[in-house]
């Protein structure tokens, strides 16, 4: 009987390895490739921050509706002997709008790969986060509102505390991020983890400005 | 390089070199792991469970009422019950049940290899059955008996500060961490839906489950975080003492009216989330065994998103003492069903149309397979609540709020329809979730008891809110013409909850214990890309993908009608 060299990659007679887990479809039917289980697609990670802010907007949305519908209910706001000076949160707030511009810097020079640019923009960003986390630190305990004295303490403590907690969660982003930057891990097309971050940074800023707004501008009456 | 000398029959061509086959996914085994099938399944297990408990405190609640006078628990226990049941219900079965079946079903559908977050999916996982664990400590703290307000939490902090740790923190804060799980779950969702899904599949080509969970789950993204943060006013309020749900009296301030108006506005919605899940299977179910494609389609999926934007004008209609503004949540809470009806004659219209291409004898064999038998179950509740709600929104006095005709409406237009809705999915796609299907004879048995057992019980709900019979009462006296309808609340119930434990074990022997025959990979002629793979699929769901060209791409491979 004559024997034949047998090459099992040639195309005749060969056989496929076939996977057990791979479909029973049709002869002929158009296959594509499956999708690359470990790629991300980009813009996922923003998306994904994105929605979470606005899941975190509509909770900010219920603190403020609890302000504000006591407030309407209450006689004097803040009571009568209460005094909150609006020194301290106006220098938060300025704080925080130039941290977005070093924010965009920092987002700009990873995007182009820039490394001395980026660490000053990260670090000048994470300094300003600090000191506005700090300042909202000082305002509650200079204020020492007791929480049960009144609903207005409740609320004020409640919704400075709060934003405390995000800012604090993203400074602690931006230093985790920051690294990743500046160990060169991101480039032009994968610096995704970088722009959600930012993403949560200006959310939070923005969310300050609403909070300032909310308890110190239009705060008054009696 | 060394060659082997073999013979041309020495190969046998139809025998393909197989790889091992994959692990089968079962209960519990997603904990711990990122594939998201498993993951599914341990969100239904937890759900499972809260199910059967609920369930018994509602035959526990209905035995209490089954005749006049009767003294079974005390009217502070009674209340303490029906607390429980609703919250344990609607926070850890309802919405980790969905959570469940769309981390299990959605990126399949899709056609992608996996969530768009895995690890995030894990920790709303975890953080469910920490919620779950908090809230099962409730009843067995101290201040238990104090829970009495319904799920609805109303008059939630009558004893003032003094209460650190005790039951309704536990209570509060365990529903806090679920709906923040939820929130997380369902943001995980929109990502994969929005970025992973295959080529060709346009938003316009989404399977319609999935679009109903894109449309759900942004409602439930938008209301969900409002009772987070209006959750942590109440645990403050109580922690602290800070009256912020008081009543103007009090010197420190506080509103009595705050808290109806920050939970209806975000449980309203999620309440309309939940049906347009439960619409989006049967939706989904009915064009399968059909055999072709919805009837309108595109009217479908706009009716789907039509009750997501409109289920936030009606909440105010839910909260009593609300005068300012009333008409405009009235007309909310009533044009929301238009679009539920509109959704309802598509799968009627589809149908029909199926007889006429394909005979209706055909149609008539597959309206007989469980899934679908679940969906005519669904149908007919869903028509009993549509009637019902719509009562219940133009009653101008305000008294079906108060009374059974409550009790009655929302479990037929909301709870009933999303169990149905889930026990239909759990058929439908039990072969993708653990590689085999559920049994049909269980599955037929536990239709006629849950269906039948929701009639029986909501249906005389109905003609007791008639005769005005108050939402909360414990005990009721032998003058009263109540007893037969309490009666057969109480009968239905039982008859409810033992459908469900049928449906539990029929789950437990098929995906836990292994039993019955494995499934083919397409069991019920799909239309939908979760057909075309294996039964269970691999980790990353697909081998190779069909070319998607149309809405059916399952479809168009068997009929080559692509293009």
């Amino acid at each position: 009987m004559a024997m034949v060299r047998h090459d099992p990659g040639a195309a005749t007679g060969a056989t496929p390895v076939r996977s057990a887990y791979a479909p029973v479809l049709p002869t002929g039917s158009a296959l594509g490739p499956p999708p690359p289980p470990h790629e991300v697609p980009q813009g996922t990670n923003v998306l994904g921050v994105l929605l979470i802010c606005v899941a975190d907007a509509m909770l900010l949305l219920a603190f403020l509706t609890a302000w504000w519908t006591i407030k309407a209910g209450s006689p004097a706001w803040p009571p009568g002997d209460v005094q909150v000076g609006t020194y301290i949160p106006s220098v938060i707030t300025i704080t925080a709008a130039m941290s977005c511009f070093s924010m965009a810097w920092a987002v700009s020079s990873t995007r182009r790969n820039d490394q001395r640019s980026a660490a000053v923009a990260l670090i000048l960003t994470a300094v300003f986060g600090i000191a506005v986390a700090n300042a909202q630190w000082y305002t509650i305990a200079r204020e020492n509102l007791v929480m049960e004295s009144s609903a207005y303490a409740t609320l004020f403590n409640l919704l400075t505390g709060w934003h405390l907690v995000h800012q604090s969660i993203a400074v602690g982003a931006l230093v985790l991020v920051g690294a990743r930057a500046l160990a060169g891990h991101f480039g032009r097309k994968t610096y995704d983890p970088m722009r959600a971050v930012a993403a949560f940074w200006y959310y939070t800023v923005f969310a300050w400005g609403v909070i300032m707004t909310a308890m110190y501008l239009f705060s008054h009456h009696s | 390089m060394a060659l082997t000398e073999t013979s041309p029959e020495d190969v046998a061509p139809e025998a393909p070199q197989e790889e091992p086959a994959p692990p089968v996914p079962s209960f519990g085994s997603g904990a711990a792991g990122n594939d998201h099938k498993p993951l599914g399944s341990a969100f239904l297990g937890v759900a499972l469970l809260f199910l059967v408990v609920g369930g018994v405190l509602a035959v526990l609640m209905r035995a209490q009422l089954l005749g006049p006078d009767a003294d079974l628990v005390s009217d502070r226990q009674y209340r303490s019950l029906f607390t429980f049941h609703g919250s344990y219900l609607v926070f850890l079965f309802l919405l980790p049940a969905w959570v469940g079946v769309a981390t299990a079903v959605v990126p399949l559908q899709i056609g992608a290899a996996r969530l768009a977050f895995p690890r995030l999916q894990t920790l709303a996982f975890w953080l469910t059955a920490v919620g779950g664990m908090l809230m099962s400590f409730a009843p067995f703290a101290g201040g238990a008996r104090r829970i009495t307000s319904g799920w609805a939490l109303n008059s939630p902090v009558p004893e003032g500060a003094g209460f650190a740790g005790d039951a309704v923190e536990f209570l509060v804060l365990g529903i806090a961490v679920v709906l923040v799980a939820v929130v997380l779950a369902v943001a995980n969702l929109l990502v994969t839906i929005v970025k992973f899904r295959a080529p060709g599949l346009t938003t316009r080509r989404l399977p319609v489950f999935s679009w109903s969970v894109l449309v759900g789950g942004s409602v439930l993204l938008l209301a969900l975080p409002v009772l987070v943060g209006s959750l942590l006013l109440l645990y403050v309020d109580h922690h602290f003492g800070s009256d912020l749900f008081s009543g103007f009296t009090s010197s420190r301030g506080g509103n009595p009216l705050l808290w109806s108006r920050l939970f209806w506005f975000a449980a309203y919605p999620m309440l309309w989330a939940l049906v347009i899940l439960a619409l989006g299977v049967a939706s989904e179910i009915v064009a399968t065994f059909s055999g072709r494609p919805l009837a309108d389609r595109a009217k479908a999926r706009a009716g789907l998103a039509a009750i997501g934007a409109l289920a936030f004008l009606g909440w105010g209609s839910e909260v009593r003492n609300l005068r300012s503004g009333r008409y405009i949540f009235v007309i909310g809470a009533l044009i929301v069903l238009a679009p539920v009806a509109g959704v309802l004659l598509n799968w009627l219209l589809t149908l029909r149309k199926a007889g006429e291409e394909q005979g209706v004898d055909a149609v008539r064999g597959r309206m007989m397979a469980t899934p679908m038998l679940h969906v005519l179950g669904l149908l007919s509740v869903l028509a009993a609540g549509l009637g019902a709600s719509a009562v219940s929104a133009l009653d101008a006095t305000g008294r079906s709020h108060s009374n059974y005709w409550q009790v009655g409406q929302q479990h037929l237009m909301y709870f009933a329809p999303a169990t149905l809705a889930i026990v239909a999915a759990a058929h439908y796609w039990a072969p993708k979730l653990w590689g085999r299907k559920l049994s049909d004879g269980l599955g037929r048995l536990e239709l006629l008891l849950i269906v039948g057992g929701t009639h029986l019980a909501f249906l005389p709900a109905l003609a007791l809110g008639i005769q005005d019979m108050p939402r909360h009462t414990s005990a009721f006296d032998a003058g009263e013409s109540w007893e037969l309808a309490n009666m057969a609340m109480g009968l239905g119930t039982a008859v409810l909850t033992l459908g469900v434990l049928v449906f539990v074990l029929n789950v437990l022997v098929s995906a836990v214990a292994k039993r019955g025959k494995a499934a083919p990979d397409d069991p019920w002629d799909g239309q939908t890309l979760e057909w075309t793979t294996t039964s269970p699929p691999p980790p990353y769901n697909f081998d190779s993908l069909p070319e998607v060209r149309s809405a059916t791409p399952a479809l168009d491979l068997r009929t080559g009608a692509a293009g």
